[in-house]
Parts: C-alpha cells; sequence; structure tokens
C-alpha cells in the first residue's frame, strides 16, 4: 500500500507521454496502439531467424503484431483494457509484459505477476522486450569421465574395503610383519610346550577351584598374546 | 522463495520424461502447412520465393523451386485475419479484415515493411472488395450496399483517399463483380455487362448486352489487362472492357480454366482444356488472339490431387530471352502444384492437411507370417500330419525371418505390426473433404481419397468409428466415417483404413448428432447406433446389425437443457431434464473414453486407502452465462441424472478446453478478474471403504470432491491427457499453448488433494506442497523448438509398451511424437550401451582364464619351494 501514492504518481507522467503520442484512430471508436520494440541489436548474429520466425501475441493471440526490421511492433485496434503481451519465438525467451489502456488511452507497462496481478512493477512504455534468455529443451546426457567415476560415493564405498585389505598388509613393514612371524612362531612353541596351558583350561581351572597363584607379568604377557591372536 | 525453489525441484524431478538434443528428430516429425491458396503473388523475381494468401488467414513465402515453406505470418484466426487481397507481383501487399480493413506490406525477408488503416469508412451494411495495385501502391475498395456502390481509392505514397459518391446500382449486391487492371468495375448482371470506369465515375455504369442466351453465366476478371471471361456450362467469352463499355473478343468451348499473365508488356492470354482424364492443354494466345504454339504446354495432374480449381501463370524469359511461364495450380482438394511449361510437376503441397478435423490411430495388421500362425488355430483340423508339416514350415519361416536384418525402430518396416506396437497408421479426415491415411513413424501419406460429397456436421467433425479392428485376420478392418451430405441428410463410408478400399458407401437421412457402438456380430463387426436431436430418431448401421441394445444418452442442447435419455431396441425414452444455469450457452460437454483404469485407490501416508469415485456414466458439462459473466460446471450422471457436484466461477469465461478421466476432471479457463488463465482440477473419491467391484449408478455413494485451481502463465487452446495400455503409467495433461508449444503437466501437479501446509503423511504419501502457479520448464515442452500453430485438437493412443504414448496434435500444422509419463520403465533406454556391456563382460571373462593360468602357476611355484 506504500506504493500506490508513487503509482499514481507514474500513471500521471505516462498520461501526459500518451497524450502526445495519440493515435490518428483515436478519435471516434477509442482504439489504441500497442507499440513496442525488442531489446535486441540488429547486428545480433546468433538470432538470424528473428524477423520470420517471430509473432506478437496479445491475450494468446486475440490480436497479433508484425517486426518490423528494426525489431519494433505495433498492434493496432485495442480497445481500452489490461492485456497480456508475449514475444514468441521457438528457441528465444522474452520478457511477457502487462499492458494496461485506459479509457482516456493512457498506457502503462507492468511486469507480469500471475500470482498477485494487481502489483505494480513498472515497465518502460513503449515496450522494450528484454531477452531472458534461450530456451533450453533438452536434459543434459549423462557423459561418462573419469573425475565422475573417481568421486561417485559407490566407487568409495566400494573401494575403500577392498584397499583396506589387499593394501594394509602391504603397508606393513618388514620389521612388523617379523614381528608378527616371530609372536607366531612364539605361540606355536608356546602351544607345543605342556607348561604353558591352554586358555580353556585356565578358565575352568580359575572357575572350578582356585588355580595355583602365578606372577601378574605372565598373566598380563597372556592377556596380550590373547588379543593378538584373535586380531589375527 | 525457499519454497520456490523446493518447488522447481519438485517438478524438474516429477518431469524428468524430457528429451535429450540427440533425440531430436528420431521419433517426431512436424509438417508445417498454410492452408488452401486463395491468391498468390509471383514475387520480385523469376525463381525467386512466391507468396501465397491462403483461407486459413495465413501469408507464407514458398520456395518456387522446391516448394518448402521459407516463412509464414499467422493472422488472427476470425474475421479480422481474412486476407482479402494480396498483390500479384512484388513484394507481398495484402489487405486483412473488414472492421476496419489493414493494409500490410511485407519485405522478402519476411519482416514487416510498414502497416496502416485504410481510412475509408464504410457505408452501413455495405459489402466490401479490396484490389491492391503494387507498382502504383493504391488500394481501391469498393463498398456495395442495397442500392449502389462507393469507390474509395487510398494512395499509400500520398496517403490520401479519394471517396467516391453513391452510384446507384441495386444490382450489385446479387451480382458476380471485380475490377480489372485498376482502373474498371465490371458486374455481371443477367445476360448484361455494367462497365464503371473509375476514371470517369461520374457517367455511371454503362451497359452492354451479351446475346447470348446461356443461363447460369459467371465471371472472372483476369489478372492482367482489361479483361474479362464470361462463363456458361460449356462457352466462354473473352471480352475486353473499357471506358466505353465492354467488347466480345473471342468465343472458347470447353474450357476448364482461361487466365493470363503479362510479359514484355504483352498480355498473354492463357486456355485450359481437358485433354484426358486428369491433364490439362495448356494454349498461349498473344495479344492478337493467335496461339503461340511454342507456348503451347500439357500439364498432368498427379492422381493424387483431383481437377484443377484455380490456375495461375507466371511468364518468365528464359536465358536465350525466349518467352516462357510457369504455372500455380489448386485444386478442389487444397492441393497447390507448381508447374513448368514442360508439364513437370516441380512441387506440390498437400494443404488438405492443414484443415485436419478428426484423426484416429489404427492399429496395423499382424505380418503374413504370424497371420499364418494365428489361422491354424482358427481352422478346422485337418489331420496330424499336414497340421505338423503346417506348423514345421511356418516355424521355419519364422526363424528365417528372425535372422534377417531389422530394427523394429527403423522408421519404414512394412505396413505391418512391430514388437513394441510404435508403429501405427493415422486415419485422418479434413474439412476439404479428403481422407489420408498417415505413417506415424515417418510421416508418409500412404493414401488419400478426395469425397466431393460429404463435409463436416455443423460442429466442424466428422464422426469416425472403428467397427472392426485389425484382429480378426481373415476379416478386413472396417472404419466408418459420418459426415454430412452436401443434398442434405448424412452420408456414411465404411472403408478398410489400411488399404483405403471402399467397402460401403451410403446416403442416410437423418442429421446424425451422436453414435454409440454395439456389440460385435459373430463376424466382430460392430454395429453402430446413430441418433439425431433435433427430429429424436435413431437408426442403427449397418441395417442388419445386431438390435438388441439398450443405451444411455446425454444431450445438451446450446440454450443449456441437459436431457437424459434412454435407447432401447429403437425405442427413446426421456429419463431426466436439468435445467443449467438461467441464460447460459453450453461451453463444452465431456466424457471419459474407453480406458483402463489400473488402481482403484490412493495409498495415504498411513497406508490407509482411498478409493477413486470411477463412474462410467459421469458426464461434465461447462456452461457460460455472459451477463452473470460466470462459468458453471457440473458433473452428472448420465443415467440417474443426478448432480454429483457443481461450482461456479464468478468472472470467468471461456475458451474452456476440459479433460476427464479416471476419478477426476480439469479444466481451463480464463479468469477476468485476475487476468491469468486458470487450469482447475476435481478429483472424486468413494472414501475409504472398498467399493463394489461393478459400479452401479442406482445403488453409489455420493462421492467425496477435492476441486483446486492453479494458475497457468501460458493461455492455453487445447488439452489432453495421454493414455496407455494398462492404465498403470501416471497421466500428463497436454496443453498446447498460444505459442504453438505442448505443455507437460504432469497430474500430479493438478492433483487437488496437494497441501497447503503438508504434513508428515503429506509427505509420506509423496503429495507436492501447494503452490498457486504451475511453472512448466522448457525441458517438460513436448515438441520443443517444433512449434505447431493453432493447435486445434490432440489425439493419443496406447503403444504396445505400458510406458508409451503416442501423441499427434493437429491443427495449421501437424506434429506426432511419442511421450512416456513416466519414463521408460519397460524398455532398454535408447543410448543404452550395447557394445560396452560387451566389451566388459568379454574383458571379465578373459580375466578369469588368464588369472586362472597365473594363480595355477603360482600354486605350482609355491608347491616346489
Amino acid at each position: 500500500m506504500t506504493r500506490l501514492p508513487h503509482s499514481i504518481l507514474m500513471f500521471g507522467v505516462l498520461l501526459a507521454a500518451a497524450v502526445t503520442s495519440a493515435d490518428e484512430g483515436a478519435s471516434g471508436d477509442a482504439e489504441y496502439t500497442i507499440e513496442g520494440k525488442l531489446a535486441i541489436s540488429p547486428h545480433q548474429d546468433n538470432f538470424t531467424d528473428i524477423l520470420e520466425a517471430t509473432q506478437i501475441l496479445v491475450d494468446g493471440g486475440q490480436h497479433i503484431g508484425f517486426l518490423k526490421d528494426d525489431y519494433s511492433f505495433e498492434i493496432r485496434n485495442v480497445v481500452p483494457g489490461s492485456y497480456l503481451v508475449q514475444v514468441s519465438h521457438p528457441l528465444i525467451n522474452f520478457e511477457p509484459v502487462r499492458v494496461d489502456i485506459s479509457s482516456k488511452g493512457a498506457k502503462r507497462a507492468r511486469r507480469v505477476n500471475n500470482v498477485q496481478p494487481h502489483l505494480n512493477n513498472h515497465l518502460p512504455y513503449p515496450l522494450k522486450i528484454k531477452v531472458l534468455g534461450l530456451h533450453n529443451y533438452f536434459q543434459q546426457r549423462e557423459t561418462w569421465s573419469a573425475t565422475d567415476f573417481i568421486f561417485h560415493p559407490m566407487v568409495w564405498t566400494m573401494g575403500l574395503p577392498v584397499l583396506l585389505i589387499m593394501v594394509l598388509p602391504k603397508m606393513m613393514s618388514a620389521e612388523d610383519m617379523a614381528q608378527t612371524q616371530r609372536e607366531v612362531q612364539q605361540m606355536q612353541n608356546a602351544a607345543r610346550m605342556p607348561a604353558v596351558p591352554e586358555l580353556s583350561e585356565m578358565m575352568t581351572s580359575f572357575l572350578g577351584q582356585r588355580p595355583p597363584q602365578r606372577g601378574g607379568a605372565s598373566n598380563t604377557n597372556n592377556r596380550n598374546r590373547n588379543e593378538r591372536i584373535r586380531h589375527d | 522463495m525457499f519454497e520456490l525453489k523446493i518447488l522447481l525441484f519438485s517438478i524438474g524431478c516429477l518431469t524428468c520424461s524430457g528429451l535429450f538434443e540427440d533425440q531430436v528428430g528420431k521419433w517426431d516429425w512436424l509438417r508445417k502447412h498454410v492452408g488452401p491458396v486463395k491468391h498468390v503473388n509471383f514475387g520480385t523475381i523469376a525463381g525467386g520465393n512466391i507468396f501465397v494468401g491462403t483461407a486459413s488467414n495465413v501469408l507464407a513465402s514458398i520456395n518456387s523451386r522446391s516448394g518448402k515453406l521459407v516463412w509464414r505470418k499467422i493472422l488472427q484466426e476470425d474475421e479480422r485475419g481474412v486476407i482479402h487481397s494480396l498483390s500479384r507481383r512484388g513484394n507481398p501487399i495484402l489487405v486483412t479484415g473488414s472492421d476496419p480493413p489493414i493494409l500490410r506490406s511485407f519485405h522478402i525477408s519476411g519482416a514487416l515493411h510498414w502497416e496502416t488503416k485504410l481510412p475509408s469508412t464504410p457505408p452501413k451494411d455495405s459489402e466490401q472488395e479490396h484490389f491492391i495495385d503494387a507498382e502504383s501502391m493504391t488500394v481501391v475498395s469498393v463498398y456495395t450496399s442495397a442500392k449502389d456502390v462507393v469507390v474509395s481509392q487510398f494512395s499509400y505514397a500520398s496517403q490520401e483517399t479519394k471517396t467516391s459518391e453513391p452510384i446507384s446500382a441495386p444490382f450489385a449486391r446479387l451480382s458476380k463483380c471485380t475490377l480489372v487492371d485498376n482502373s474498371i468495375y465490371v458486374c455481371l448482371v443477367d445476360q448484361t455487362l455494367k462497365v464503371l470506369a473509375l476514371s470517369d465515375l461520374a457517367r455511371g455504369f454503362i451497359s452492354s448486352d451479351l446475346k447470348t442466351d446461356a443461363s447460369a453465366l459467371e465471371l472472372k476478371g483476369l489478372p492482367e489487362g482489361r479483361f474479362v471471361a464470361v462463363r456458361s456450362k460449356v462457352s466462354t467469352w473473352l471480352y475486353g472492357v473499357s471506358a466505353k463499355g465492354a467488347e466480345l473478343l473471342r468465343q472458347f468451348d470447353d474450357l476448364t480454366e482461361i487466365t493470363n499473365f503479362k510479359h514484355n508488356d504483352v498480355v498473354y492470354q492463357v486456355l485450359a482444356k481437358r485433354s484426358e482424364s486428369s491433364c490439362w492443354t495448356l494454349s498461349v494466345l498473344d495479344s492478337k488472339f493467335s496461339e503461340v504454339s511454342e507456348l503451347r504446354g500439357e500439364i498432368c495432374i498427379p492422381n493424387v490431387f483431383s481437377g484443377i480449381r484455380t490456375l495461375d501463370v507466371m511468364g518468365l524469359s528464359k536465358k536465350d530471352a525466349a518467352v516462357s511461364y510457369r504455372a500455380v495450380v489448386t485444386t478442389d482438394d487444397a492441393g497447390v502444384l507448381m508447374f513448368q511449361k514442360e508439364g513437370r510437376v516441380v512441387w506440390s503441397r498437400e494443404e488438405a492437411l492443414s484443415e485436419v478435423t478428426n484423426v484416429q490411430f489404427v492399429d496395423l495388421p499382424l505380418s503374413d507370417i504370424e497371420a499364418h500362425i494365428e489361422e491354424e488355430f482358427t481352422e478346422k483340423p485337418t489331420g496330424v500330419l499336414s497340421m505338423l508339416i503346417k506348423r514345421i514350415y511356418s516355424q521355419l519361416q519364422q526363424l528365417a525371418t528372425f535372422f534377417e536384418p531389422k530394427n523394429p525402430l527403423a522408421k519404414n518396416f512394412g505396413l505391418v505390426r512391430d514388437n513394441f506396437g510404435f508403429h501405427k497408421v493415422v486415419f485422418m479426415a479434413t474439412k476439404v473433404g479428403k481422407l489420408f491415411l498417415v505413417d506415424n513413424l515417418s510421416g508418409d501419406i500412404l493414401w488419400s481419397r478426395y469425397l466431393p460429397n460429404i463435409r463436416p456436421f455443423s460442429n466442424g467433425q466428422y464422426i469416425t468409428v472403428t467397427q472392426r479392428s485389425t484382429a480378426h485376420i481373415p476379416h478386413p478392418p472396417v472404419l466408418s466415417i459420418f459426415g454430412r451430405s452436401p443434398s442434405g441428410g448424412s452420408r456414411v463410408l465404411a472403408l478398410n483404413p489400411i488399404t483405403g478400399q471402399i467397402l460401403d458407401d451410403q446416403h442416410l437421412d437423418i442429421t446424425i448428432t451422436q453414435y454409440s457402438l454395439l456389440q460385435p456380430n459373430e463376424e466382430f463387426l460392430k454395429g453402430v447406433v446413430l441418433y439425431d436431436e433435433t427430429t429424436r430418431r435413431t437408426i442403427v448401421y449397418p441395417a442388419k446389425a445386431n438390435t438388441n441394445y439398450k443405451h444411455y444418452l446425454l444431450t445438451v442442447g446450446k440454450r443449456g437443457v441437459a436431457d437424459g435419455f434412454l435407447l432401447e431396441d429403437g425405442k427413446i425414452d426421456r429419463l431426466w431434464s436439468i435445467h443449467l444455469a438461467a441464460g447460459s450457452e453450453v461451453e463444452g460437454v465431456a466424457v471419459k473414453g474407453q480406458e483402463n483404469v489400473h488402481s482403484q485407490g490412493r495409498v495415504l501416508g498411513d497406508r490407509s486407502v482411498l478409493y477413486k469415485y470411477i463412474n462410467p456414466n459421469l458426464a461434465a458439462i461447462i456452461s457460460r452465462s455472459a451477463q452473470q459473466n460466470s462459468v458453471f460446471v457440473y458433473l452428472i450422471d448420465v443415467v440417474t441424472g443426478s448432480i454429483i457436484y457443481q461450482t461456479v466461477h464468478r468472472k470467468a469465461k471461456g475458451p474452456i478446453h476440459m479433460v476427464h478421466s479416471e476419478n477426476w476432471f480439469v479444466y481451463s479457463y480464463i479468469n477476468e478478474k485476475m487476468r491469468r488463465q486458470e487450469i482447475s482440477a476435481i478429483d472424486l473419491y468413494e472414501g475409504f471403504e472398498q467399493p463394489n467391484d461393478t459400479f452401479s449408478s442406482f445403488s453409489s455413494v455420493q462421492p467425496q470432491v477435492e476441486h483446486n485451481t492453479f494458475i497457468l502463465p501460458d493461455y492455453i487452446v487445447q488439452l489432453k491427457d495421454t493414455v496407455t495400455e494398462k492404465g498403470i503409467t501416471s497421466k500428463l495433461i497436454l496443453a498446447a499453448n498460444a505459442q504453438g508449444s505442448i505443455l507437460e503437466i504432469p497430474k500430479a501437479m493438478l492433483d487437488p488433494r496437494r497441501p497447503v501446509n503438508p504434513t508428515m503423511l503429506h509427505r509420506e504419501e509423496g503429495l507436492i506442497p501447494y503452490v498457486p502457479e504451475i511453472l512448466v520448464p522448457p525441458q517438460s515442452i513436448l515438441n520443443y523448438n517444433q512449434s505447431v500453430a493453432r493447435v486445434r485438437g490432440i489425439e493419443t493412443a496406447p503403444s504396445g509398451l505400458e510406458s508409451t504414448c503416442l501423441v499427434l496434435a493437429y491443427g495449421l500444422d501437424l506434429y506426432y511424437t511419442r511421450v512416456a509419463p513416466s519414463q521408460n520403465f519397460d524398455i532398454l533406454k535408447d543410448n543404452f550401451e550395447h557394445y560396452f556391456i560387451l566389451v566388459v563382460l568379454a574383458a571379465l571373462v578373459t580375466a578369469t582364464y588368464v588369472t586362472r593360468a597365473l594363480s595355477a602357476r603360482k600354486a605350482l611355484k609355491a608347491a616346489w619351494q
């Protein structure tokens, strides 16, 4: 609502401008002309078929305009009212504009807002139709590329475990390997020695009756060894 | 803003059916047309582009060597766009419309040169004719009223208008008049020529008696010089006209057409005389009316076109400065052909296809081998051995064809059914009375047939009925077309759609307004009940068809009364009658087509099922009242006449388009208050109770109605839904807009249950939050940049694959494509990497063998250690 005075002011200015550009035929039957121009420079090379293929549609073809070779257009015999001016081209996306013509012939242009049609977003009149870009009708085809493949999460989830299985044993340095081998050897030796009790034996003796007391150091050693076995 | 982003994202996901750039033209085609040619302009240079003005209100530039469309300007479809006159040479200058007439000049490039309103105001109740002189840039307008004529001359160069006083001519209104040489106005009144010289208007009309007693005379002004031709059934008289009156120059017999052309300031008369059934001899007379023998030619019209309607000839100089000419011929069936002097057809255009009224997809028959196998099951058994031999033979043949190189997706693959049911033929009927069969993969015309004595009914359409499909092998398929007969009554033509052979041609003495199919007889032929609303008569076609039937019928009068009838074995009973909103006119009626509905309900977020209200007897009627400025919507059960739902849109107007399918109804209208296109969706549900298996209008419950309206940023000119074989695939609404794009709007976007404040349950169900405006991304434009001008209808048909639907949009242009509303879930993608997979598999197999050998060697080595 705070915008209202501003828009009235603008309306007044436009009224003054429109009186000077009143039509020749506006005298009797109150029919007006909508004028405008496409805001593209005439030397634009990549738009070759604009003059042939462009249609200017007012209210979906109620009135039709044609482009002149300077990209300007006029739509004649329009009675007062509010009109949607669309410039249709198969490849280029032009901004649609709403044009209001009052019963006195004052014209103004607004940005199209379908949800709040009474909102006033002024655009210059005579119309300057902007190019919003080219229509992108097509989906991008997925192309195979090495980076896509590498950064794909599936590749990571599959690849990492493989990496761990294959590479980690190799990453262990030679002394580590030697160490492990030594320990395995020790374990085998220990298994051969009857003096060293089995874990199950230990447990049964521990749960059944108190086992004979041994040094704390040998006990911790034993636990460590067990853990290592579980690891391997 | 954030919500909008979500919306855009969700649209993007829903309509992933967009095309890839390399699929352009792979299964779609566009045929651009201009309409039946009315005026010809031979352009600025010989061999350059020619310009035509057509009855479809199109100005087009056509390459005179290839016949290809260079550009076209599509004017308004109503009387404001009617091309009254087109200059004969030079840049195209044309007069369109009558209130007021607008004069436009275009560059050869297609740009508008200038445009002006013809300043003279026509006298009241007058008919107007306009004649353009391109050289002096003047337009002569003749306004004919009941008593007199007013001649007005407008010069573009000086922007001045000279309007004459009314000249007394009480005959002018009722007789044929023309202007020749932009200076002499000639009228033919009974057996008298009345001549008015524009240079001496005060003198009035001068009469010259024709001195003939022939009746039914016609007048034709010749394009060049001061010549008119008066024609009777047998004779043609060539008159020279001047300010002094008319003077008989020559008399010819049995001419089909007379015209003339000017070359190097000499006017040559061209006479076309039929020599054979489809050939015409062109004889050229010089200024002394003696025949120039070296300019004699013969043109033969290819048999896909009918006879000559108009002939336009352009003179040109050959390299050795000898005179030659080219002729543009239009035919009765809206064809346009360019001939060389030698009689060669340079190009031809089938413009009847710009006036398609009815479209029907027809399944192709099985291939001979498959038909052979089918036959085995229908034949009576003839002994074990012979049947075994037959079976082995046919299977050997099958094996042989299996190894023949063929690609089911390739374009021309014979007129037999393919594996996926993508290849069909399209039967089309046109306003001019020409029937076509078009191949849907290539767009080629397979056969065409011109019927001079059948025209569309008053609603602009024929009735086409498939009486027997191609599935019943020994019996030929039968497709019947019903139309208005110019002599009154109706005419029916039964034909084999594949071959074009006419099986039956009958005159029926009722005007058909509705029809319904009957049960097939023992030869699988379905009869048709035809109904005439005005006389309330009903007949059955063919007369010997099964006459035991019970059909319910809905008739909606223009004045807003809907009646329900029961047709039972030839008797007609009125069951109910409803007066729609006072003063409203019916804009349209939508009933459901024959289709399968796969899913009986919708699963909600809490895993309960909301059952659909699928009433096959439901009809939707939309009427509009001009005085109340409102649009009224009714959903009526045709059997009981009960109104299931009604609503009104205040300050709304047409054009109204609608789609009625399954348990929903979608329609579009223009909201005048908000000045925007709105599209409204109604969904009907029975509730959470499982309904009976078979629906009955008498025992059904009142459905729950969900109704919601959305905004579209474009003006809709046509709506249609996609259909698939089993109805499993979700539906798309195809909306053609004024720019000529066909938008794909998923039904999920037009779901009235879309919540404004989505809850967890809604999200679980997959409902998209409600946003008023439906923005259609360009990827969802079915015909990408192949705009289809003036879409009058969209026809959809299921293919053999559940995922795919065939679409043909017709109007001024024809556009065919296929669409997969839920993506191609039952077919490999067309970029499926067959070779890549083959290579990978081969590599894996070799790798297996190589590693096996390697590991064996390693194991051996390890064993030796």
